[in-house]
């Protein structure tokens, strides 16, 4: 069968970055073994000129990666809806993909955030001519590697599972709603916490995270890893209720019906591609705790970089304040305007 | 700059068969603020290669090379090419861009250091007319002749003031009046306070008392004979 020419898109795309990975680790296992910075030998300097075109490589393979997972999911919410039997959203095209598409999110996420914290500390050693923090970036990226592969190799699985689809086979797509509500185990995994408990939680953890950020930011003393570090923690937490609350609440406002959770539907054209806006801010706000807390390790394990890294943190924090209320103001928009405009709450 | 070293300092090229080619073998020496060194050799001992190296455009094989204590040649590019600004570099075969004037040739290494338009005006002129070649500002550099040409890339390494300036055969194409001429530049840069180093073979050069020291390269070693 020919293959959709986003199948083949995001293939060659993620092939390259492959390459690249492949590449930069095959270098930083060497970084991670043989560095030496005290010595001139042959070997050291030979290893130096690689680990600068491992660097660069590891950059090619984060900016593909980028490309191909927008590229993916562009594709799972508006492309291939059009090509698997009865899907109008992501959800379906995921389900016929049979655990593969999720799995590819799932690794390709976890890959992309090792990889921007491999990106800070890179940038935060190029401050720095003689490269401190080389072996500490090589370890980072033998980290990514494996789910970089892993990625890679789900959404190949992903794209073949759609490309040998019978597309002669019709299926509802509202089976795949009431597929969850099989048994009274079913109904219970899918409600998961109320509207209520998800509101408060998601405020009370917003209010956290910004008092914790703004200490962060202002607080001149120590312990700053503290506070980046339960940050960073609350962060993890904040990002997993922030998208139950805007899928299980706030989304009912943009759809404008009750009880219609589907992520994927933002991400459509009637619905102004908002999923694009707001999964986005969500991921960039989640990412800077823990990127503040990784400078401030930098600056603990190496004191020669310890001002910039402390810099670098402040910065991630002072980002989380404005991505965490971006998205706030983003999400709770269509839903403070509903509520002007009707006087209730869709509940 | 007040001092730039080379230690065990090496460089090797591949060649066809797996095999490696020496031309630099652990070159130890240093060059020092307010001092002109001029360094010979026959042709392919590998003069130019050591300017290269110096100025940070190809990375040593082995050893290091540190301005100031701080290991330049160990660096990762960034801040390589950060620390080249405060170096000159008069290349063999001018390295000119045909396309543009003499004068804009000239004050190229002046936009990048984001200094005030009529100051690179300024410098860029009085460098020309330094070199006697002021009534070619507004000339193309690919109508220049070689001699031209080679005054054109003295100027533009000149107007920035370098703390290090690397000359490779900077008289090549000129006639006698002119080569004592840019010698005397080189020689003034040098007691100004910076270190100047003229690679060549010319023997105007190596005949002139304008060189404090002077070095020769030879089966990959260096070494000083004034």
């Amino acid at each position: 069968m020919i293959w959709h020419p986003f199948s083949l898109a995001i293939v060659m795309v993620d092939a390259l970055a492959l390459l690249f990975v492949v590449k930069a680790a095959a270098t930083s296992v060497r970084v991670a073994a043989d560095w030496s910075p005290g010595s001139s030998t042959k070997q050291q300097i030979t290893l130096e000129t690689a680990a600068e075109t491992g660097a660069m490589s590891a950059r090619a393979a984060f900016g593909l990666l980028i490309g191909s997972t927008l590229v993916l999911v562009v594709a799972v919410t508006n492309v291939f809806p059009g090509i698997v039997p009865g899907a109008m959203c992501g959800t379906v095209v995921l389900q016929a993909t049979g655990g593969n598409g999720t799995q590819a999110f799932m690794f390709k996420l976890l890959c992309l955030g090792i990889f921007y914290l491999w990106y800070i500390l890179d940038r935060l050693d190029r401050t720095s001519p003689d490269a401190p923090l080389a072996r500490m970036n090589a370890k980072m990226l033998l980290l990514a590697a494996p789910f970089a592969i892993l990625a890679v190799f789900a959404t190949f699985n992903t794209l073949n599972t759609l490309n040998s689809l019978d597309a002669h086979t019709p299926v509802d797509c509202c089976a795949v709603v009431y597929d969850q509500f099989t048994g009274t185990r079913g109904v219970a995994h899918a409600r998961g916490p109320s509207d209520h408990q998800l509101v408060w939680s998601f405020g009370i953890l917003t209010f956290l995270l910004i008092c914790l950020g703004s200490v962060g930011v202002f607080w001149r003393k120590k312990r700053s890893g503290l506070i980046s570090g339960t940050a960073a923690i609350f962060s993890l937490a904040w990002g997993t209720i922030s998208a139950l609350f805007l899928v299980r609440v706030l989304s009912a406002y943009t759809y404008e019906v009750l009880h219609h959770h589907c992520p994927w539907c933002l991400f459509l054209p009637e619905h102004h591609y908002v999923g694009f806006a707001l999964f986005g801010l969500l991921g960039l706000a989640v990412i800077q705790a823990p990127t503040a807390y990784v400078c401030h390790w930098a600056g603990l394990a190496h004191p020669g970089l310890a001002e910039k890294s402390d810099r670098l943190a402040r910065r991630s924090l002072a980002a989380m304040i404005f991505f965490i209320l971006v998205f706030t103001v983003a999400a709770a928009g269509p839903a403070i305007s509903w509520r002007m405009r009707y006087g209730v709450w869709m509940s | 700059m007040r001092e730039l070293s080379c230690h065990q300092l090496c460089f090797s090229r591949p060649a066809p068969g797996g095999r490696t080619v020496g031309i630099l073998d652990r070159i130890d020496t240093q060059f020092t603020a307010g001092s002109m060194s001029v360094i010979s050799g026959a042709t392919g001992a590998g003069k130019s290669t050591l300017v290269y190296l110096l100025c940070g455009l190809l990375r040593p094989t082995g050893g290091e090379i540190r301005a100031d204590n701080a290991p330049v040649s160990r660096w990762v590019s960034a801040h390589k090419d950060l620390w080249r600004k405060d170096v000159g570099i008069v290349f063999q075969h001018s390295h000119l861009i045909n396309d543009l004037t003499a004068f804009e040739n000239v004050i190229l290494p002046l936009i990048v250091r984001h200094k005030d338009m009529k100051e690179i005006r300024s410098a860029g002129l009085t460098s020309l007319e330094r070199l006697d070649v002021g009534h070619l500002a507004g000339k193309p550099a690919g109508k220049l002749s070689g001699g031209e040409r080679q005054k054109v890339a003295t100027a533009r390494a000149l107007c920035t003031s370098p703390g290090l300036l690397l000359a490779d055969e900077p008289t090549a194409h000129q006639d006698d009046p002119s080569a004592a001429h840019i010698l005397e530049l080189f020689a003034a840069h040098a007691r100004n306070g910076n270190i100047v180093i003229v690679v060549a073979h010319d023997r105007r050069v190596l005949s002139g008392k304008m060189a404090d020291r002077r070095f020769r390269l030879s089966g990959g070693n260096m070494d000083q004979i004034k």
